[in-house]
């Protein structure tokens, strides 16, 4: 119990951040992002609990992360914490990132990855904000390098297309 | 700049706060330990039964053996003794190296607090366990009230720290849980046995000053940290969330009658009830009532779950039973007499329980009549109530 719960912490301390930003430009509310983060780890810890081999910590919490996801997505319709409050703007409870202009970006971000269809921006955020290579991605995905690349240029073209 | 730019650069600013994350790691590790606890229960159980030809075998022997057995045998016997009651040969090696070990272990007055909650609960359970079974001979009856007073003092001594300290939040948490911990044992003690228990009822009374000291302690600083009651609330509200769930998943489960869930539901609807409210008081930005009323949720939700996880536990038949479907073969067990430190002019009444909410009128107004309304789930302890009011199975301590 000592040396997992060491391990999780360790874990915890070295992707909470990761986890929590592909959790908030999935579902854009922080509230929720938060929770979700919480899920995740929870999550990692009963499979860590249950004796199975962990030969890849960082992929595993993204693997979870999907799965809650979109069991989040699914229960989107019923009423949440964060509908009542109607959390619209980026607000993240740490002052030293409320600055305007990053308040500005998030809200631009946001925007452009709005327009992407759900899986294009799931994979764009992978690529650009947890920083996955195309292998790593195709591996979470079940799929191959190739097709990611492929698929990650498309959404690039769509997106520069939009500037031009 | 497209999209790729600008989520790279984003993302360096997008950062929880290292108290933010500091705080969600305690919540997680204090439901992992929760988990935890509940799973040992069940483990101790399977060794208990599996330790039976062993213990058997070395019965005639003298505690200091044991001892001296556990210690030449090393971590197996420590494993072993857990499951053991007053009486097994291996009992002293539970009480005077297992629960030593793990007090000693903890650096925290939060590690503190929740071990010795933890070994006070031990002490009812093994109370209740020797007197399904007819083996809870006076003798043993003194030693573990008294030994469960001394870990319940210390439990709460460490939650009067922790408040002092101006971890306010924590020490709610921590009485809360502890209060919730020890209601649902004495219902199912006091059902028993016909009539109360005056040391676990003092404790509770104990535990509830405690809580309300450190509610009172976050109200009064709410004007000077908006923000902090915010995010506690906030995470409160997840965390009752996160219970109330989990109980209702595991009512989902249980498989059991209808008939038998029914009060079980009602009471765990109250919770849901009260959520309710503490999500309209976070709405209005009464952080503080919706702080409050969350961590209420909270207690009912557990205190409903552990009730039901002892009655199991104790195969209780009867009026407040839990009927699992294939225990109808099972023999009639004769409902057990706990006499645990308890006379007939002991009895706890409605007025010995002067404070069990005492600390309420302090906040006075509508909220509490909010928090009351006729709900039994916060209501004061009173051993008159007859009705079992729990009746369905969930985990301990989910919460925080």
């Amino acid at each position: 119990m000592d040396n997992s719960r060491d391990f999780f912490i360790t874990v915890y301390n070295t992707h909470a951040d990761k986890i929590y930003r592909h959790c908030l430009f999935r579902i854009f509310s922080p509230g929720k992002a938060e929770e979700l983060m919480q899920e995740v780890f929870l999550k990692f810890w009963q499979y860590l609990e249950g004796g199975k081999e962990i030969k890849n910590a960082q992929g595993l919490l993204y693997r979870i992360a999907d799965h809650s996801i979109i069991d989040e997505k699914r229960k989107r319709s019923a009423e949440s914490l964060e509908a009542l409050v109607e959390e619209k703007e980026f607000d993240p409870s740490s002052a030293e990132h409320s600055d305007i202009e990053t308040k500005v970006l998030y809200n631009e971000a946001i925007g452009e990855l709005k327009t992407l269809r759900e899986e294009e921006r799931d994979i764009f955020v992978l690529r650009y904000v947890d920083d996955l290579d195309p292998k790593e991605i195709a591996e979470l995905r079940g799929t191959t390098a190739n097709t990611v690349s492929v698929q990650l240029n498309r959404i690039t073209a769509k997106l520069k297309a939009k500037l031009i | 700049m497209w999209l790729g730019d600008k989520l790279q650069k984003l993302k360096k600013g997008i950062n929880l706060s290292e108290e933010r994350k500091d705080n969600i790691l305690s919540d997680m590790l204090r439901k992992i330990d929760a988990g935890a606890a509940l799973r040992g229960r069940e483990a101790e159980r399977r060794i208990s039964k599996g330790s039976i030809s062993i213990i058997n075998i070395f019965k005639k022997m003298p505690v200091f053996a044991a001892i001296l057995v556990a210690a030449l045998l090393g971590g197996g016997t420590s494993f072993a003794a857990q499951g053991t009651l007053p009486g097994d040969l291996l009992y002293p090696v539970k009480v005077g190296f297992n629960e030593r070990i793990t007090e000693a272990v903890q650096f925290t007055p939060q590690g503190k607090a929740a071990v010795e909650s933890q070994i006070a609960a031990t002490r009812l359970d093994e109370a209740a366990q020797l007197a399904s079974q007819n083996k809870l001979a006076d003798n043993w009856k003194n030693v573990l009230e008294a030994n469960f007073k001394l870990h319940a003092d210390a439990a709460q001594k460490n939650i009067a720290e922790i408040n002092s300290g101006g971890n306010s939040a924590s020490a709610v948490s921590l009485a809360s849980d502890f209060e919730a911990s020890l209601r649902a044992r004495h219902d199912v003690i006091n059902q028993l046995q016909g009539s109360s228990t005056v040391t676990i009822a003092e404790e509770i009374n104990d535990t509830i000053k405690l809580r309300h000291e450190a509610e009172n302690n976050i109200a009064s600083n709410t004007d000077q940290n908006t923000g902090d009651i915010k995010n506690s609330a906030k995470e409160k509200l997840n965390t009752a969330a996160n219970v109330l769930d989990s109980v209702q998943g595991y009512f989902d489960n249980l498989n059991v009658a209808t008939s038998t869930l029914a009060d079980a539901q009602n009471k765990l609807d109250s919770a849901k009830d009260i959520y309710g409210q503490a999500q309209a008081k976070f709405i209005a930005g009464d952080y503080s009532s919706a702080f409050s009323l969350a961590q209420d949720a909270i207690r009912a939700a557990q205190e409903a779950g552990i009730s039901v996880n002892l009655q199991s536990d104790l195969k209780l038949k009867g009026p407040f039973s839990v009927t699992r479907h294939g225990d109808d073969d099972e023999e009639e067990d004769v409902p057990p007499v706990i006499n645990f430190g308890a006379t007939a002019s002991s009895t706890v009444s409605a007025g010995a329980s002067e404070d069990s909410h005492s600390g309420d009128s302090n906040k006075g107004g509508d909220d509490e009549k909010e928090r009351k309304s006729g709900k039994d789930i916060l209501s004061p302890l009173n051993s008159t109530s007859t009705p079992f009011q729990v009746k369905v199975r969930g985990g301990e301590g989910s919460d925080d």
